[in-house]
């Protein structure tokens, strides 16, 4: 993953202030929602076709001691996947700008024209990032500011998030360096008595496009601790891609897949009033 | 601020009480954070404050406290400083009246809660009682020389230091726990952090907002922590300081030029009919006061204020225009409160409302609202239409029946025009029109510019107006639509004559031959002469070169250079006084000019003159002598206090502040609690409103409201929410009044998290969702389990965002209280009792 660009998200510096909430709305003019206090600051209460990222509140309390950690809630573009590998008509795909500066800036978009509405991504997705939505006709999720970072004034301007955030929590550039950068800001962490500080993104799903440092598990975070490909995805993407399985007994198992998948977005749609 | 918001990443620890910077002043939080990641010696956050906010989460010791009792706090670090010999001695010794001999019949009786001079009378009409103080005994000794008398040694029983020492005895760690509610366990762990800055060359800085302000000891609560300042040599150096963060944009900016009523611009305190009925009684009186002070300089400033003013009609022989300059009655309050009442009581008949939403934003809102009633005529100058102006048909209220009436202006938005910002660190910023106003929308200066030109038409019409000088000889030199550029030309002041702009308020001048609206502007906006690094052939090719752009406006700078890597940033804009980033920054070095810190060098005499960095505040050099020669170090270490009589830090306030010259706790009007600390259960001299029938209050320990509530502010919105509830991107993330509570209080009230809640006190009630958290805690107070909560002020019920579903008034300000600061005015908003039920 050489040159390849990336963000890292020092959730030790977030102050939930929400400034890159509010920029990745107002550059990618998505309208705000309705919405009402469920008792936490947190909200939208999840991501949607007009919420590409989102400030995610958690807070503990555990031998007289309050925690309340922040960390930012957006599409990972992971390196394997997960909507990728699902999307029947190839519409979810992998996709790569190359900047001035002989880096590549890499996203997963969907291209509107080929997508089905079938919202497989959604179900197959580890980190809950939305499907289709029937009044857009489209699947929306951050884009990584492509059109900022590809048409800077310099070599490359930075995504909207990183660009209004005031306490350096976010920041953009060479994924390599980012790493190396948490990196020693871990080891600086566990020196002032995190034991669990640790980099998350780095290798999961072959690795993401945006590198966290956390000092707690992910799951702390709302983030899942080992995100994988269901195993559902797996079956699927075993079933589809090699061409020389019986016909038949496909489509049977694929039919099968197919139910238990639908069921399951059904009951997303129930708790998460998926876009209409 | 002393100091600016660069230079807290100079910083060493940090004391965030009563703020809550991470949310309110967010771009704070980067140079915070800068020092907090430093990777030689990071600095320490310290957050002590009622509830676990934003600001908290980052916190390296965080203490619940119960509202209102930080000088208690305070007091007790004083104590701790001092009982552990944490104390710079050679800057209390020099820099501080540590060592001035108070007058012996000066004494503080803890029995009775007040100090000397304290009597209270009854009018005989009214039959009011009537608390004051007789201030002569809150002096210090004085010598045939008219000099303070002192003991160097600080043995003296009666110098300020030993004073000192014996007023806050009382003030221990087991007062902190039993009447703050913070266990003294965690005390230690606080004091001991934050005092480990008095070592030289370490500092700390207090960060602090309405937490400690709007109180009825607000101004005691922050000259506490600055009396702690001056202990651990904290005042005037890089990093150190009190901090004010202020609430607005532009508040430090607006306060500069005299929005509050008892000063006009420049901190020149307003004139009294009745004591200056002269210019010269006004300068006389004012000498008197300020002593050795610079403001000796007064009648220079106030001369070349009414020049500008007054122009050409202001002369010699008619004291410059001194009959037609407004004054205040004698014993009359204007502050926003007592504006209020005399609106309520029928006195006040007319409102004209800018920038300001008294329906959301001003205490015991339903008593405002109601007063609004009995006007007249009321303006709003806004650039949404909010509550305010529509109080007449707010929930509850009969529209039928209010006369009132209303004109709505439609104003336009900072950005719509252009004009300076001055930063919570005094740091003065022009900003640029970057769209044009909406529909008929107008700045507010091109407003009240349209405003006098029909005021003169009437005035002129009517030779028997009262006053009418006044108006018409108003110097008013701009068009219709005023060029914010020449208004700054008349902030930095110029030569009458000629209208050449001045260096800076040096060269005032009481004849009337010089005009400046506000002294402490003077230098903003020079003539390419003046400009900096003119007069040096080093600097002088990159002086012109910042000229070409800024054309002597030294508010549009944006050099970001860092001049001996101590966050000082001389060329970023210009900061008031004359580009002056750290005030009292003579303090930054030791007796003999020597920084107490290498790498906080920001002034150094280097044995024959002064190395600096920042501009001094202090003489440098003496440009009375031929040839401008240095100062050297000892006699400046002699006056580093400039602005203060005798120069010298004060641990013992010379009669400025009106409720004593040292702090002492008191309760909050409305608590739960008998004062512990003393025999005065309130601040005598606190400002109670009571005159109409809706202003009431809660005894204590009434048992309808056993819940203390605060108020508070979120990231999302701004102050009353007029501009932040029109947001969608805003309201999305923070939609609904809410109330914080505590896990044990929900439990014991049958509240679930997400729950609509009922708040009530005396004043009024509303509605809230109740945020359940472990952010706030049961609090053992006096012994006895203790329930804190807060809420955002920002809603009310006007706007795309009111706060909730149904139709009532989301602000929070119905709840609180009117009563104020004793030396302010500013309304107690952060102690108040409540009660609450599931709605």
């Amino acid at each position: 993953m050489a040159n390849q660009k990336a963000i890292l998200v020092d959730t030790t510096k977030c102050t939930a202030c929400r400034a890159c909430q509010v920029a990745c709305k107002a550059w990618n003019e998505n309208p705000g929602e309705k919405t009402e206090n469920m008792g936490s600051y947190e909200n939208p209460p999840s991501l949607s076709s007009y919420t590409w990222m989102r400030i995610l509140f958690n807070e503990y309390y555990k031998n007289d001691k309050m925690t309340w950690l922040f960390t930012k809630h957006q599409c990972m573009h992971c390196t394997d996947a997960a909507c990728v590998e699902v999307c029947p008509p190839n519409a979810t795909t992998h996709k790569e700008y190359k900047l001035p500066d002989g880096s590549v800036l890499k996203t997963v978009a969907t291209d509107p024209n080929k997508c089905i509405g079938c919202n497989y991504c959604r179900v197959a997705c580890p980190f809950d990032v939305p499907g289709y939505n029937q009044k857009e006709k489209g699947i929306f999720r951050c884009t990584m500011c492509f059109d900022r970072v590809t048409n800077g004034v310099a070599k490359y301007d930075v995504p909207a998030c990183v660009k209004a955030c005031a306490p350096g929590t976010l920041s953009f550039g060479d994924r390599e360096e980012l790493i190396a950068t948490a990196e020693k800001r871990v080891a600086v962490l566990k020196k002032a008595g995190y034991a669990k500080a640790r980099l998350y993104g780095v290798n999961e799903l072959e690795g993401l496009t945006y590198i966290y440092v956390l000092t707690d598990e992910p799951s702390a975070y709302g983030l899942p601790n080992d995100p994988s490909i269901p195993a559902s995805v797996q079956v699927w993407k075993a079933l589809t891609k090699p061409y020389g399985l019986v016909a038949a007994a496909g489509l049977v198992v694929a039919l099968v897949v197919n139910g238990v998948i639908n069921a399951r977005n059904r009951g997303l749609e129930e708790k998460y009033k998926l876009d209409q | 601020m002393t100091n600016q918001i660069q230079d807290l990443k100079m910083s060493d620890c940090f004391m965030v009480c009563g703020s809550n910077a991470a949310e309110n002043h967010p771009i704070t939080f980067k140079w915070i954070e800068q020092a907090m990641n430093r990777e030689k010696d990071p600095a320490k956050l310290i957050v002590v404050d009622p509830r676990f906010t934003r600001t908290a989460s980052k916190a390296d010791i965080f203490a619940h406290t119960r509202p209102g009792t930080d000088i208690v706090f305070f007091g007790a670090l004083i104590k701790y400083a001092i009982g552990n010999n944490m104390v710079n001695w050679d800057y209390v010794k020099t820099y501080t009246n540590a060592s001035f001999l108070v007058d012996p019949n000066f004494s503080f009786n803890p029995g009775t809660g007040v100090f000397s001079g304290f009597k209270e009378t009854e009018d005989p009409k009214t039959g009011k009682k009537k608390k004051s103080y007789d201030t002569a005994t809150w002096a210090v000794q004085k010598g045939p020389d008219g000099k303070p008398l002192k003991d160097p040694t600080l043995q003296n029983p009666q110098c300020v230091w030993q004073q000192m020492i014996k007023h806050y005895s009382r003030y221990t760690p087991e007062k902190v726990e039993q009447i703050c509610g913070i266990p003294k366990a965690k005390f230690e762990e606080v004091a001991k952090t934050y005092c480990a800055t008095y070592e030289k060359g370490k500092s700390g800085v207090l960060m602090y907002a309405m937490g400690l302000t709007q109180h009825t000891y607000g101004t005691q609560n922050i000259r506490t922590f600055a009396m702690l300042q001056l202990i651990l040599g904290n005042m005037g150096v890089p990093g150190g300081g009190i901090d004010a963060l202020r609430g607005c944009a532009n508040v430090q900016g607006s306060t500069d030029q005299a929005l509050l009523y008892h000063i006009f611009p420049g901190y020149n305190p307003m004139p009294n009919s009745a004591k200056n009925p002269t210019l010269a009684s006004y300068n006389e009186a004012r000498l008197k006061a300020v002593g050795s002070a610079y403001w000796s300089n007064t009648p220079k400033f106030v001369a070349s204020y009414l020049k500008a003013m007054y122009g050409d009609a202001a002369t010699k022989d008619n004291e410059f225009g001194w009959n037609w300059f407004p004054k205040l009655k004698d014993g009359v309050n204007y502050s926003h409160m007592a504006l209020f009442e005399a609106m309520y009581a029928g006195t006040v008949k007319g409102l004209f409302v800018v920038g300001q939403n008294p329906a959301v934003g001003g205490p015991n809102a339903d008593m405002e609202t109601k007063a609004m009633e009995k006007l007249d005529w009321m303006v709003v100058q806004e650039i949404f239409d909010h509550e305010t102006p529509n109080f007449w048909q707010r929930p509850g209220a009969d529209p039928g029946s209010i006369k009132t009436e209303v004109y709505l202006l439609p104003a336009c938005a900072n950005g719509e025009y252009e004009g300076t910002f001055a930063s919570t660190g005094r740091v003065v910023q022009w900003f640029y029109q970057s769209g044009s106003p909406k529909g008929e929308s107008k700045k507010d200066a091109d407003v009240w510019g349209l405003i006098l030109k029909k005021l003169r038409e009437l005035y002129k019409a009517d030779a028997k107006a009262p006053n009418r000088e006044a108006i018409l000889n108003l110097y008013w030199p701009y068009g219709e639509e005023i060029n914010m550029e020449e208004v700054l030309a008349e902030l930095n002041g110029y030569v009458w004559d000629t209208k050449k702009r001045l260096k800076n308020f040096t060269v005032l001048k009481e004849d009337g031959s010089t005009a400046c609206g506000n002294w402490v502007y003077g230098g903003v906006y020079p003539e390419e002469a003046d400009y900096p690094g003119m007069d040096k052939p080093e600097t002088l090719a990159a002086a012109q070169a910042s000229f070409a752009k800024t054309k002597g406006n030294l508010s549009k700078r944006h050099n970001n250079e860092d001049k001996g890597n101590v966050a000082i940033y001389p060329a970023w804009c210009w900061c008031w006084p004359v580009n002056r980033r750290i005030v009292y920054n003579r303090c930054s070095a030791d007796p003999a000019g020597q920084p107490w810190n290498p790498e906080k060098n920001i002034a150094q005499w280097n044995g024959t003159k002064w190395v600096m960095v920042d501009v001094p505040d202090f003489k440098a050099t003496d440009p009375a002598l031929p040839g401008n020669p240095p100062v050297p170090p000892d006699v400046s270490a002699a006056n580093p206090f400039i602005m203060l009589n005798y120069g010298m830090g004060q641990f013992f306030c010379l009669a400025t502040l009106v409720d004593g010259p040292f702090s002492e706790h008191y309760e909050p009007i409305e608590t739960l609690f008998k004062n512990e600390m003393n025999g005065s259960q309130n601040n005598p001299m606190a400002k109670i409103f009571n005159q109409s029938d809706m202003d009431k209050l809660a005894e204590l320990g009434d048992p309808n409201y056993p819940i203390i509530a605060g108020t508070s502010r979120v990231t999302e919105h701004f102050q009353s929410g007029t501009m932040t509830r029109n947001q969608p991107w805003l309201v999305e993330m923070q939609p609904n009044m809410f109330v914080e509570m505590s896990k044990d209080l929900a439990k014991r009230k049958g509240i679930s998290n997400g729950d609509w809640v009922k708040v009530k006190s005396i004043r009024g009630e509303t509605e809230a969702v109740a945020v359940v958290t472990d952010r706030l805690q049961v609090l053992k107070v006096n012994g006895k389990d203790t329930d804190v909560v807060n809420m955002p002020y920002h809603y009310g019920y006007k706007g795309i965002c009111t706060g909730g579903p149904k139709n009532i008034s989301y602000a929070a300000n119905v709840l609180t209280p009117n009563v104020g600061d004793a030396n302010t005015a500013i309304p107690e908003s952060k102690a108040f009792l409540v009660n609450i039920e599931k709605a």
